[in-house]
């Protein structure tokens, strides 16, 4: 019994167990996709859905910090609305918008979103989520990184395989440690998905001539 | 000096894009530190504009009012 036991059966668990660690290597190791391509994908996805939700937070002012927060607001504003093809709902606010005009109920009826400050600051601030990835894809080939890539990797490094599985080997005593291979969802897990994408000067100088053009800042 | 960048978060299971963030940044002369061509500290305007996206697919198509389409119809 025991020579049938070393002969076939410890040789195959072995086997098994070599195989497992050959590919928990293949998991940890499988290559992070650039930026670019992963942004590319993103948008492609997002255009073929109809109707999301978007939540808008605009926050201006002065900052003193190297994370840029602000301490002193010029603007604090909060929008949430529903997103449907070419068209931006905001029902708290009483507003239809598509890219270039929209509309605002105020003052008992429905006027151009352009004809009060409140309006023109949203059709200026909200901007369809669609248009502002096509923005940054732009840019991201050239500046696109991964924000989060080293936490990916450690994670990666520290969790190579899913738990170890312990199979002790009947009446040998010892114990082979066999790691089982990263399901689709945990090699997910570990994928960098913040990324940060810049503009070159003049692009953002037109970003911050659009938040002066709002008037929030005080100048009209 | 202006700098401007976008922070995207995508979603890893459904490729989808779930967080998207512009920053655009002004420096003051003599008041702002950088390093480079870029804005690291110092006194500066800072705007902040995020987009937390959700409800993929959930949206029905918005049933606007008459007087509303009528307004948006005659626009240029």
């Amino acid at each position: 019994m025991r020579s049938l036991f070393t002969r076939a059966l410890l040789p195959a668990v072995l086997m098994t167990a070599c195989t497992g660690l050959l590919f928990a290597e293949d998991s940890s190791s499988k290559k992070v996709p650039s930026p670019y391509s992963q942004l590319v994908k993103a948008a492609k996805n997002l255009s073929k859905i109809k109707g999301f939700k978007t939540t808008l937070t605009v926050q201006g002012g002065l900052s003193n910090t190297k994370d840029h927060k602000i301490h002193q607001f010029a603007v604090k504003e909060s929008y949430q609305g529903d997103i449907y093809k070419g068209l931006i709902h905001i029902s708290a606010a009483e507003s239809y918008k598509t890219p270039r005009k929209g509309v605002r109920f105020f003052e008992g009826e429905w006027r151009n979103i352009y004809s009060d400050p409140q309006g023109k600051k949203l059709q200026t601030f909200f901007n369809f989520p669609q248009a502002v990835l096509k923005q940054a894809l732009r840019h991201a080939k050239r500046s696109g990184r991964w924000l989060d890539a080293d936490q990916a990797r450690a994670g990666a490094g520290a969790n190579p395989a899913k738990a170890a599985e312990e199979i002790e080997l009947e009446e040998s005593g010892r114990t082979v440690v066999s790691k089982k291979r990263l399901s689709g969802k945990e090699a997910e897990a570990i994928m960098p998905t913040v990324m940060l994408v810049e503009t070159p000067t003049r692009e953002a100088l037109d970003h911050y001539l659009t938040v002066e053009k709002s008037g929030c800042l005080g100048g009209g | 000096m202006t700098n401007a960048f976008y922070e995207i978060e995508i979603d890893p299971e459904t490729s989808l894009p779930i967080r998207i963030k512009v920053t655009a940044l002004t420096g003051r002369k003599g008041k702002t530190r950088r390093k480079g061509n870029k804005i690291i500290g110092g006194e500066h305007a800072a705007f902040h504009f995020e987009y937390k996206l959700s409800e993929f697919g959930k949206v029905e198509a918005p049933k606007i009012p008459r007087n509303a389409q009528k307004v948006l119809a005659k626009l240029k």
